[in-house]
């Protein structure tokens, strides 16, 4: 075959060109630590890091929304665990107060049912976060109001058993609240067993206190189931979210065999590549410009 | 019967020869460095003889020919080579440009920042009353629209630089038909009086390349040594005259024709070639692109506009009222695409509740879930899968291109190396060459020398 100068030097340059991309493509990748820096990057993988990109971002959101959830329902339930302790200092005073003979001893259970009963407003009054959490979806509004003369609780007459949602995953949309209808209202108004105790200590009537004793085992009964399924509930969340955090350490794990560097190889082939350019400029510095010129006189 | 004076007759065309030997040599060497030149050589043959009685009696050496090396098949394989490799480089160019404005994967690109919007009403969901959520999804929003909006914006520039490429394009070939033409006239003329015009057909064949990359073209040579040249399916140049393209540009559907000796002429189909790469991208693979942004942004636009209207936004002011019945965006397509006025004068205008109450999230519930709803291609994919199959095909578009590329830009430099091989100055050669020639002028200069001495000696002799 017949080799020409401008043929060696033609070819040699298409090699040195080569050997430059190859080197800029290994620059970038090293560089960013990802092989897959835009579409074209890897047009076949492009769709798998996309849709898993998408699953780690809402499992992202999924962990965030139950971690919110939780928090609010661990506060909730330390309130109910709360609520709970009052009623049962409450049925103390009931059993106590049943025996009781001097006057001054009932004034002094009445004084102390009263504060209770505050006590036991305030807490399904509680606030996390600024939101009412025995509100229902009226976060905004206390849920209950004792009246000024303390004859009765009034509920917020917009409602206080709606449900607050949380989304735990694709199409997983639960309710994370208890609501005041729920721990205080369903079967046995808490408020108003207070109330009337308070107001059968205040009329001494013993019958009625011991008619009302039941009432506050029922009342206490509410509050601690409202209590029990808040934590089943609350140890199915965290479940839940271990799961997520597990899953994203595969997903990751996965995204990054996809689209990051594979660091030692992309070196060892940035330096085979350089030994190559290096071979490649050595060789077209030398013998291009050999010719016959060079040895006639 | 000879005489001493056909000797010197003889030396004297060999030295012409020689020197001619030389002057091609010189040449060769002067061009080696010529694009598209193919060497030269001299062509000798020997002189008719000289009828003797004892035998024909040589009478030295006689030019030819001057030729140029050439393999015109390697031509026609490099052109055909030649328009691939123009359509697919073209190709690849743009949608790497293309790409650049898709930027996926990244945080900015339109999907993400799509997911990003829901997943944030996936947040608002469980504490619909919290502002600090609220305006984050204003912002999410904010950079969603303005992403759309700019995309689509750059996707539009790329077209419109796409239609002065074809317009350069179209104003090359039109320079080239035109040199060609010209060409044919001086080679024809140069042609008439014998020989071959060796250095105009260089220059030919070098523009025959050049138009081969721009657009696919069929060629021949006549009797009379003109080219005519035709591409899509019309002649370009016959004889010393070239027809010249022009672009019409149809307003209404934003599209490029290629129209063929002016206008009123006829519309030619151009497929391939630098010219048919670039009618393609303006005409069909942008057009489609941005088509699909605009179908990806309306439907997003009315779902979420569906759903937000059924809600009802935070009470505000006094006394106390929410607003409901409002679109959370306006516009119409990518490029009109913008959060309403309302939500952006207010985040409690953002409808997250059904029934009023602060603490319901059903209308955010039902806004983030729209991400799984499936909206597009007859109910068949949601707005992710719509998205992702836009970028999948893209990614698909450019393999095919740049494989394409590749194998053609390989093929037409193996054939590049053939040409080069066969018609390429090797200065060794043209040295040897030199060499050659040098030592026979001289030895004929010796010739005529010693002819001369012989006169010498004839003359004394008288």
């Amino acid at each position: 075959m017949r080799v020409t100068q401008n043929y060696s030097i033609q070819r040699l340059l298409h090699q040195i060109n080569r050997s430059r991309e190859r080197i800029s493509t290994l620059q970038r990748d090293l560089a960013t630590g990802k092989q897959i820096n835009q579409i074209s990057d890897a047009p076949d993988k492009i769709e798998t890091v996309l849709r898993y990109r998408t699953m780690l971002k809402f499992n992202h959101r999924f962990e965030e929304n139950i971690e919110n959830a939780l928090d609010f329902m661990h506060f909730s339930s330390k309130t109910l665990d709360d609520a709970a302790n009052i009623l049962a200092t409450v049925k103390q005073l009931a059993v106590q107060g049943a025996d009781s003979t001097s006057e001054d001893e009932f004034d002094a259970f009445v004084k102390q049912l009263d504060e209770l009963l505050q006590e036991m407003v305030n807490l399904g009054n509680s606030k996390f976060k600024n939101r009412y959490i025995f509100g229902g979806t009226n976060v905004v509004t206390a849920p209950f109001t004792l009246a000024p003369d303390g004859s009765q609780v009034i509920e917020n007459p917009d409602g206080i058993d709606g449900r607050l949602q949380v989304e735990l995953g694709q199409g997983k949309i639960d309710r994370y609240n208890v609501t005041g209808e729920e721990a205080f209202k369903k079967n046995v108004d808490v408020f108003q067993t207070l109330v009337d105790l308070r107001d059968a200590f205040k009329n001494r009537d013993i019958a009625a206190i011991h008619g009302l004793i039941d009432q506050v085992d029922q009342a206490m009964d509410q509050v601690l189931q409202s209590n029990a399924s808040l934590g089943a509930k609350i140890n199915r969340y965290e479940l839940l979210l271990d799961q997520y955090r597990s899953e994203d350490v595969r997903l990751e794990a996965f995204l990054s065999s996809v689209e990051d560097t594979d660091m030692p190889r992309a070196i060892t082939d940035l330096n085979k590549e350089q030994t190559v350019l290096e071979t490649a400029l050595k060789v077209l510095a030398q013998t291009v410009n050999i010719s016959l010129v060079d040895f006639i006189r | 019967m000879s005489t001493i004076f056909q000797s010197l007759d003889i030396a004297r065309r060999a030295l012409y020869a020689s020197r001619l030997g030389l002057d091609v040599a010189s040449h060769n060497i002067a061009n080696v460095n010529t694009p598209g030149y193919s060497r030269q050589r001299l062509s000798l043959k020997s002189a008719l003889p000289q009828q003797l009685i004892q035998g024909q009696l040589g009478m030295g050496v006689l030019v030819d020919n001057i030729s140029r090396v050439r393999n015109q098949l390697l031509d026609f394989q490099y052109r055909q080579a030649s328009h691939s490799f123009g359509r697919a480089e073209v190709e690849e160019n743009v949608l790497l440009q293309v790409e650049t404005v898709i930027q996926e994967p990244s945080e900015s690109s339109i999907g993400n920042l799509m997911n990003e919007f829901f997943a944030e009403f996936s947040s608002l969901a469980s504490e619909p009353e919290n502002t600090a959520i609220r305006n984050s999804i204003l912002q999410k929003a904010t950079s969603l629209v303005e992403s759309f909006r700019s995309k689509r914006g750059q996707l539009e520039e790329i077209q419109h630089s796409l239609r002065k490429d074809v317009d350069t394009v179209v104003a090359d070939i039109n320079n080239y038909a035109q040199q060609i033409a010209d060409l044919n006239q001086k080679i024809a003329d140069a042609e008439t009086s014998g020989g071959e015009a060796n250095d105009f057909r260089d220059q030919r064949d070098q523009l025959l390349d050049k138009l081969g990359e721009l657009i696919e073209i069929r060629y021949r040579e006549d009797e009379h040594g003109n080219v005519v040249v035709s591409a899509a399916g019309a002649t370009l140049v016959t004889n010393n005259t070239a027809r010249q393209l022009s672009v019409e540009t149809d307003n209404e559907k934003n599209r490029l024709r290629i129209l063929v000796n002016g206008p009123g002429g006829s519309r030619v189909k151009v497929e391939s070639g630098r010219l048919g790469a670039l009618l393609k991208m303006h005409n069909k693979a942008l057009h489609k692109l941005i088509d699909r942004l605009d179908k990806l942004a309306s439907t997003f636009i009315e779902s979420v506009n569906r759903q937000h209207r059924a809600g009802q936004g935070l009470a505000v002011g006094d006394p106390p009222t929410s607003r409901t019945g409002l679109d959370f965006f306006v516009g119409t397509d990518a490029a009109s695409i913008d959060v309403a006025p309302e939500i952006q004068e207010n985040v409690a205008n953002i409808a997250a509740s059904l029934d009023g109450s602060p603490g319901n999230g059903d209308v955010a519930l039902a806004i983030a879930n729209l991400r799984n709803a499936k909206l597009l291609e007859d109910r068949t994919q949601t707005l992710g899968d719509y998205y992702n199959n836009t970028i999948t095909k893209l990614g698909r578009h450019i393999e095919e291109a740049r494989t394409t590329r590749e194998h053609q830009e390989l093929l037409r430099e193996q054939i590049q190396n053939q040409r080069e091989a066969e018609s390429g100055v090797s200065l060794d050669e043209e040295m040897t060459q030199m060499i050659q020639f040098q030592r026979a002028l001289e030895a004929s200069a010796k010739v005529i020398k010693v002819v001369d001495e012989i006169l010498e000696t004839l003359v004394n002799l008288v």
